[in-house]
């Protein structure tokens, strides 16, 4: 079985905004509908491999940001 | 006559006609392919939708050179993001100032606001070319002012207001500043942060070049406004109130996407094409068009003859011809389509000198070539004669 981190959003808006900057980066990830037992505000989720998260969390220089 | 290949739609002012042609391609496609209903997820035609929509609040957040998308906040069109910011900004006992060139999507929300005992308003008088008359303006703010409305261009005869003079004595005096766009957005360069606009309130259907059933609201950020629609959003789905942040604050009820994947082509199509490039041709028509109308005896022009000073909306009269019966006769006979009366903008006209008789519109856009004006002054010279 495969295991996933779920990043949420407060709404629609920030999800988007998210993709919008991630989409520049090499980073493997997709928005999803949101479990409903994880969901703080916005339906859309995004999805990634857990090993993707630990990227995102770690500072990065080359990650690029709008 | 014959119409041949002619374009007689001169009437630009109230809707663009006709539109880049990706426009009807990108909303066709939005509504036979896409499906779901953009912030409501459950599946990815959804997350589609959302896309599109971000899209729409990106490219225009780079046409006004907004920092941030979330400022751009979507509404029916200029009318309805003008009674958002208004009924959005003032509180009980405020005062605002107008100009007397604005339109009644300003006028009749500050006239409920005001017969209902809410506010007060001063009106800036403006000379007969439509300008504002600054030195009433500086001495008719009070302790609270809370807002002066500019409309930036004149939908009755194109005068341009001194918005970058305007907005520095507000802020001097401590009063926000609400442009009203309709008739500048896609047609005028507009930045919101170099102008320190606080509020911009544009339409998607005439200089933006997109679908009826779009436009929108840009909000200075850190200027909150009270939500004016409350519904659904999509989010915070829990809570009896509108989410807390921008833009879905303002927002509520399914947006209108394919309206909005015409107007993403639309900014597209101005932005590949040059807003000075488009300004450049339709201020090459105008001043083509104004001077073979300044020679046809009978002929009243009204507005500044300056291009410089004006976007490509010109009024006139002719003596003796009722104005109405006039854009009648123009269709009927002619097939040139454009609008007569008051324009939904009786102080300007009261300031122009045309009211109550009201005058002829003429709004060239950008596919307006000069031939098809040589065909409207030879009909207006065949319907002297």
């Amino acid at each position: 079985m495969n295991n996933y981190c779920y990043l949420t959003f407060p709404t629609t808006y920030f999800a988007l905004r998210s993709e919008a900057v991630l989409q520049e980066t090499p980073l493997d990830f997709k928005l999803v509908p949101v479990p409903r037992s994880i969901s703080s505000s916005c339906g859309t989720a995004l999805r990634c491999s857990c090993a993707t998260w630990l990227s995102l969390r770690a500072p990065s220089k080359n990650r690029a940001s709008k | 006559m014959s119409e041949g290949n002619l374009n007689l739609y001169f009437d630009n002012a109230a809707t663009s006609w006709p539109k880049p042609e990706p426009v009807y391609g990108a909303a066709e496609i939005c509504l036979r392919r896409m499906g779901g209903n953009p912030g409501r997820t459950g599946s990815t035609r959804t997350i589609d939708a959302e896309r599109l929509v971000y899209r729409a609040r990106a490219c225009l957040a780079r046409l006004f050179h907004a920092t941030e998308p979330s400022r751009i906040v979507f509404a029916l069109n200029a009318t309805d993001a003008l009674n958002m910011a208004i009924k959005g900004i003032v509180n009980p006992g405020d005062h605002l100032l107008y100009t007397a060139m604005e339109h009644n999507s300003v006028l009749r929300p500050l006239g409920g606001l005001s017969r209902a005992g809410l506010i007060s308003t001063t009106m800036i008088p403006c000379s007969g070319d439509g300008d504002p008359d600054l030195s009433f303006m500086k001495r008719s703010f009070k302790p609270r002012t809370r807002l002066l409305i500019v409309n930036h261009a004149s939908n009755v005869c194109g005068c341009i207001a001194p918005i970058e003079e305007m907005i520095e004595i507000a802020h001097r005096h401590g009063a926000h500043v609400l442009i009203d766009a309709a008739q500048s957005a896609g047609v005028l360069p507009i930045d919101v942060q170099s102008l320190q606009v606080d509020l911009l309130a544009f339409t998607g259907h005439k200089g933006l070049l997109g679908p009826a059933g779009t436009g929108g609201l840009y909000v200075r950020p850190g200027l909150d406004l009270k939500p004016w629609r409350e519904g659904g959003t999509g989010s915070y789905s829990e809570m009896d109130q509108q989410p807390p942040s921008m833009p879905e604050r303002l927002e509520a009820g399914t947006l209108n996407s394919p309206g909005l994947a015409g107007l993403i082509e639309g900014v597209n199509f101005i932005e590949k094409t040059g807003l000075e490039q488009i300004r450049n041709h339709e201020m090459k028509i105008y001043t083509y068009l104004r001077a073979k109308l300044a020679q046809i005896p009978g002929i009243k022009l009204y507005g500044p003859a300056e291009p410089s000073r004006c976007t490509a909306v010109l009024s006139f009269t002719m003596e003796d011809i009722d104005c109405g019966e006039l854009g009648y006769i123009l269709e009927s006979s002619y097939g040139i389509l454009c609008r007569t009366g008051l324009h939904c903008a009786p102080l300007a006209h009261q300031a122009l000198g045309t009211f109550p008789q009201g005058t002829v519109r003429l709004s060239p856009g950008f596919f307006t070539r000069k031939e098809d004006v040589d065909y409207l002054c030879a009909a207006l010279e065949e319907i002297l004669r």
